[in-house]
């Protein structure tokens, strides 16, 4: 890759001693636009010429100055605030910076304008009063370590130049090839206060809100790392300038700013309003125009220098051409126009679209999985997804996210983040992306939840791994819940995410809709695919509130366990060996038991596990529940009070109702053991069973008032017989029994 | 997963993310696309292209992250907070229920119990009914937490079957409790190691006196899940469209009435039946021939036709806020599962049976509706769970509460019948009274079959003549005289566009008359 202009190019050793090397010998540089480098520099056809044409008339703003032939315009880029560079750059850099921007900072868009003596020095005086209002908040010092790792990682290398040897682990042993196309340089960042250098990093849309540099989203303490790192050659040394700060030298800056036109493409928010820049001349003068001002080999007297090399002025040329004879050009088609958008912001260096694009193979190397396995999904494990149809897919709200607001992510498995660019360059494109990846035969779906087959419960049924479940939880997690196999996209924000439309599509056949997708065609030949689709979606909608999916539901998940906590677990439920009025007591001792509130007795004990609430809680079949535990014992069946000293019956008798029993409730006591309150002819019992610390069995107590001669009580414990009910003075009779 | 005894006694919750997400606009787009809902629906305010001021305004209240709040009752304490249950078997107290939604605060007052699917506070104490009892839970130690599980009345059937749920209670003026049972449906539970149960008084609403026992009061019923009162202290019921069960129907329950169900029958020969046993139930029947035919067979109050006017009706609340919830004192509000919606009821008695009008209310709920209660300040407060079914809206559970913001709706407060057509009050005066015409107040009637299949279309239906109309003095009275009524039908009214002097638009341009009588002239 050679070209005939000297720009800082990463070579094998070393790459930023270009810049030094060039700061040094004043080497002419001319702007860096990313696009243009990348798809336009050696365009040999016209169109391609004058696409790049246009691409650099937008970055370098021109409309700024210039009003373009025909009706049509582009939009002026959203000014770069000077508002505290006072605070970032100090004066002799920022002398150095005006005088000739892009000797100082090569690469840079900023034009040169020819000044007479001390005029930057006049500049400088005036910038540097532009400071911050207040003392900022200190940042962080930072790590150059991790200040190297995260420059590498979270995608700083999609446009900024890589370490070499700053290459993950898992690419040490392949070749390095340097990027194809010219990184950004990073210049400037040298010159900065390392204060606020962080905050810009931090937040480099509150002074360049064009987008250009986006937002990573870094926290205070990763921007202080990436600032340490990129200032981690020390404060360069400022050729000597002096700068007096005469109230006059200010004022004659001040001035400057207003006159040489800097406002055209710079705010100050001064609260001095300064008037706004003489506009230039039009560009729809004749043709011979396209050869002087700017565009001159050497521009001369007050045209901005922007140190253009030859093809960028071939391209501007051909460029303005088309614009004088081209009364469509600055009116695409959609997909057009989404290219141009993402060309200036360039999106390309992370996405493909349409062929065109996407992270190239020697930045590749520097975009890492954070989850290991992830390494099997191949590039789209690790690099930024490609933008098939985005305008169809996303939802307004979630372009919001990814554009704006952040919190758009959702795959937890890259380190490479998606920036923020910024409302104000992105929102007006929303609509035109949506118009470029309309789909000709709209996909109908109803989501309207009000068809019998719209049950959550079918969805998740779909979702998992069982009963003919689809499972795509072998790889989308889904809440807390990593995927079973490898990680894709969670499906936690489907609904908010993905256009229903689009879901549809995309289930009905990914391949289709996601090129090279890994997603098999679960739903193809089904034929209930589109109510499959529908049953998917309505469980996604409500998954904060549902039960996850086989497969992803831990058993054990709804598990009742008592021996957490200090009293016992007292939970109603069909259980089998207790029946459908079942009140099982799960002791924190792990003995625990059922009463069947029905037959009226204890029913059953058990030791260890108590009960799993799952079905209770979430099943509409409502499956009885089972002892989890050990030793687990059906009690006698005989009811506890008689009238006889007879043998027991087999079959235990009648029970509950039959039996003239009646159940009248439970208390529980100060321990929240439960006693139990049943009725039979003039008794009124208290029944409490519980653990026995002594013998590491069970206890059990009655207390029963009422009187009435002739009872008998018959315990349930193993070597029980009968014995009579006395009561004492007080009316009451206790009884108790212990067993194992 | 434990379920634990001992809770922090207060939780803050952070609000949930937006109840509206993407679903709900998506929903009602399709919606639209589907004239037999939508127009029956009828937003005519809507179709007129004006947005009236809203009347009512909902609010979703943060709920707790440690329980599902499927929430299935609600019981208004005499200190203004609001117990509710869930269906997992808890019950937790809103302590803070007129404040804002999203500062929702909770504490859990009891736990353990068995898919509670009510709740009611009388003397002192709450009640709920579980699969197989009515409980009352009391705290007698004072320290907040319910430690006493008292079963008060119990001895329904259950053979474990999923569809056996139970409702309730209430307690009627005379402090009678109530409970309705629904029909099981499918086979018994599997009980490894005990014996089945059986069902008994399945269908059935019971009755017990104060210190008496559970009897059964009345059959016919499938899945009555509302159950409540309305301001003169009768008791109503709703059930679900389905097998017998042309559409879901509100059933003012009286002792010895058969309403429709078969399955409820075999129990009905029994001695404690008060219900005389139909017979063999004859087919091929509209729901007004067999209420002629089958002995015992009563009509519903009112019929909730099947999509117009949601597709499963829930809970039953009475207003009776004086005022506060806007001009609909003392009629009754009822809850729509699939629909996600709250439906208004006027009833009055002709010849002694209440019948009366249903017209939509609120509709857009975030989840299928099962209970509302009235809160100290006259706002509603709605619980909601969609789980075993499915219903619009975006959540699965939650609870809302709905406020009336003092503008009045233009809209019908009530329909009643006259013995030659029907007499509606608007809540305004109309605009240019003497310019309305018949043609502008559309009428027709049906009715429903009476079979085992599921539901029943709209059956035998007429056009009703609106012959000529009577507008009162003070504008707010529009009198129908028509020909063709049928007694025993449905009665649908439509409203043409039609403005109130103040210049609103109608909010629902819908209503439907179940005109079991006809009443004698004069009335």
């Amino acid at each position: 890759m050679q070209t005939s202009c000297f720009v800082t190019r990463p070579v094998r050793s070393g790459w930023w001693l270009g810049c030094v090397l060039a700061l040094a010998t004043g080497a002419e540089a001319a702007p860096i636009v990313p696009g243009f480098e990348r798809f336009h520099r050696r365009a040999a056809d016209v169109p391609a010429q004058a696409e790049g044409g246009l691409l650099l008339m937008r970055e370098l703003n021109c409309v700024a100055c210039h009003r373009l032939p025909g009706e049509a315009q582009v939009e002026a880029r959203p000014r770069l605030s000077l508002a505290e560079v006072g605070s970032r750059l100090n004066p002799a850099a920022l002398a150095a910076l005006v005088a000739d921007p892009s000797s100082f900072k090569p690469g840079t868009l900023m034009p040169r304008t020819a000044l007479a003596p001390g005029q930057a020095e006049a500049l400088a005086a005036y910038l540097s009063t532009l400071t911050a209002a207040e003392q900022p908040a200190p940042v962080p010092p930072g790590s150059i370590a991790s200040g190297r790792a995260l420059y590498h990682t979270v995608g700083c290398v999609a446009c900024h130049a890589p370490e070499e040897s700053a290459r993950p682990a898992t690419a040490a042993g392949l070749a390095a090839p340097p990027p194809a196309s010219p990184s950004v340089p990073l210049e400037l960042a040298r010159y900065y206060d390392r204060a606020s250098l962080v905050r810009f990093l931090q937040d480099p849309l509150h002074t360049r809100p064009a987008g250009r540099m986006p937002s990573s989203h870094l926290s205070a303490q990763e921007a202080a790392d990436v600032a340490a790192y990129l200032q981690r050659a020390g404060a360069p040394v400022n050729r000597p300038v002096t700068v007096a700060s005469s109230p006059a030298t200010i004022a004659e800056g001040r001035r400057l700013v207003s006159t040489l036109g800097c406002l055209a493409c710079h705010t100050t928010d001064a609260a001095t309003p300064v008037p706004p820049a003489p506009a230039g001349p039009a560009l729809d003068a004749a043709p011979g125009g396209a050869e002087r001002g700017c565009l001159a080999s050497s521009p001369t007297g007050r045209a901005p220098d922007f140190r253009l090399d030859a093809d960028q002025r071939r391209a501007l040329r051909t460029a303005l051409e088309r614009l004088r004879t081209d009364a469509d050009f600055l009116r695409p088609e959609p997909r057009l126009e989404v290219a141009r958008f993402m060309a200036g912001l360039n999106c390309y260096a992370c996405h493909a679209r349409d062929g065109r694009g996407g992270v190239e193979p020697a930045r590749a190397a520097y975009f890492e999985v954070t989850d290991s396995g992830a390494h099997s999904l191949g590039d789209m494990g690790n690099l930024p997804p490609a933008l098939d149809h985005p305008g169809r897919k996303l939802t307004r709200s979630w372009w919001q996210k990814l554009l704006w607001e952040g919190g758009g992510e959702v795959r937890p498995y890259q380190a490479a983040r998606m920036p923020a660019f910024g409302r104000a360059v992105s929102e007006p494109v929303l609509a035109v992306w949506e118009k470029a990846d309309q789909r000709a035969e709209p996909v109908a779906i109803d989501i309207s939840g009000r068809q019998l087959h719209q049950r959550a419960h079918y969805g998740r049924a779909l979702m998992g791994t069982q009963d003919g479940g689809l499972g795509c939880i072998t790889c989308h997690g889904l809440r807390d819940r990593k995927s079973i196999g490898m990680p894709v996209v969670p499906l936690d924000h489907t609904v908010e995410r993905l256009r229903p439309e689009y879901f549809k599509e995309l289930l009905l056949n990914p391949q289709a809709v996601q090129p090279g997708t890994l997603m098999p065609p679960m739903l193809m030949g089904r034929p209930k695919a589109d109510q499959e689709v529908e049953q998917l979606w309505t469980y996604l909608r409500e998954i904060d509130q549902q039960l996850l999916p086989f497969g992803l539901l831990q058993s054990g998940e709804y598990e009742l366990r008592p021996e957490t906590g200090p009293r016992p677990i007292v939970f109603r439920t069909f259980l089998d060996g207790a029946g459908l009025q079942a009140v099982a007591v799960g002791s924190p001792s792990g003995r625990h038991a059922a009463f069947d509130a029905l037959d009226v007795r204890w029913a059953l004990t058990w030791r260890g596990r108590f009960l799993d609430a799952l079905t209770t809680w979430e099943e509409r079949a409502m499956t009885p529940a089972r002892p989890l535990g050990e030793a687990v014992t059906t009690l006698p069946g005989w009811m506890p009070f008689a009238r006889t000293l007879g043998p027991a019956p087999a079959d235990g008798g009648p029970t509950g109702a039959a039996a003239g029993y009646r159940y009248r409730g439970f208390t529980l006591g100060p321990d929240g053991v439960p006693t139990f309150h049943y009725d039979i002819e003039t008794l009124r019992v208290e029944d409490t069973l519980r653990p026995d610390d002594r013998s590491g069995g069970y206890r059990r107590t009655l207390v029963v008032r009422g009187g009435g001669a002739g009872w008998y009580f018959r315990g349930i414990a193993p070597q029980a017989s009968p014995r009579p009910v006395t009561f004492d003075a007080a009316g009451e009779a206790t009884l108790e029994e212990t067993w194992p | 997963m434990a379920m634990r005894f001992t809770l922090p006694s207060i939780i803050r919750t952070p609000a949930r993310r937006s109840a509206a997400g993407r679903g709900l606009p998506l929903a009602l787009a399709w919606l639209a696309l589907v004239p037999w809902y939508f127009a029956p629906a009828g937003r005519a305010a809507e179709e007129a292209g004006t947005k009236p001021r809203a009347a009512y305004e909902r609010t979703p209240y943060a709920l707790p992250s440690e329980s599902k709040f499927e929430v299935s009752g609600i019981a208004v304490l005499p200190d203004g907070r609001a117990a509710l249950t869930l269906r997992k078997g808890e019950v937790w107290i809103l302590e803070n229920p007129l404040d804002d939604p999203t500062r929702a605060r909770y504490r859990k007052f009891a736990s353990g119990l068995h898919e509670p699917l009510g709740l009611t506070w009388h003397q002192g104490a709450l009640y709920t009914t579980q699969r197989s009892e009515v409980t009352r839970m009391e705290d007698r130690d004072g320290d907040g937490v319910a430690d006493t599980y008292v079963t008060v009345a119990a001895g329904w059937g259950l053979s474990g079957n999923y569809h056996e749920y139970a409702y309730g209670p209430v307690f009627d003026p005379a402090g009678n409790l109530w409970v309705t049972l629904n029909v099981t449906i499918g086979s018994p539970a599997k009980l490894a190691g005990h014996r089945g149960g059986t069902p008994l008084w399945r269908g059935w609403a019971m009755r017990q006196a104060p210190g008496g026992e559970l009897l059964p009061v009345a059959a016919g019923f499938r899945s009555p899940f509302g159950l409540g009162l309305n301001a003169e202290g009768d008791v109503f019921a709703t059930d679900q469209q389905g097998n017998w069960w042309g559409t879901c129907p509100l059933i003012h329950v009286q002792p010895g009435r058969f309403y429709g169900h078969a399955d409820s029958i075999p129990d009905t020969r029994r001695p404690e039946s008060p219900v005389k046993d139909p017979g063999v139930l004859p087919s091929g029947l509209t729901v007004v021939e067999a209420a002629a035919r089958i002995p015992g067979f009563a009509l519903p109050a009112v019929w909730f036709p099947y999509v117009k006017m949601g597709q499963s009706t829930t809970g039953i609340i009475c207003n009776q806020t004086a005022g506060a919830f806007g001009p609909f004192e003392r009629q009754l509000f009822i809850g729509d599962f699939t629909l996600a919606q709250v439906n208004r009821v006027f009833l009055e008695k002709v010849d002694g049976e209440y019948q009366g009008a249903c017209f939509p209310f609120l509709d857009q709920m975030q989840s299928a509706v099962l209970q509302m209660a009235f809160l100290k300040d006259g706002s509603m407060i709605v619980g909601e769970s969609n789980r075993g079914w499915n219903s619009l809206g975006s959540r699965s559970f939650g609870l809302e509460r709905i406020r009336w913001t003092g503008h009045v709706p233009f809209e019908l407060q009530t329909m009643e019948a006259t013995s030659d057509g029907f007499r509606l009050t608007f809540t305004e005066p109309v605009a240019a009274p003497s310019s309305l015409t018949p043609s502008q107040f559309k009428l027709s009637s049906y009715t429903y079959l009476y079979q085992q299949a599921y539901g029943s279309p709209e059956t035998a239906t007429q056009d009703v003549a609106v012959d000529r109309l009577k507008v009162s003095a003070d504008g707010r009275v529009v009198t129908l005289t028509c020909s063709g009524l049928r007694a025993g039908f449905v009665h649908q009214l439509v409203l043409g566009p039609l403005q109130s002097a103040s210049g609103q638009s109608l909010r629902y341009d819908r209503a439907y008359y179940t005109l079991n009588r006809i009443p004698a002239a004069g009335r």
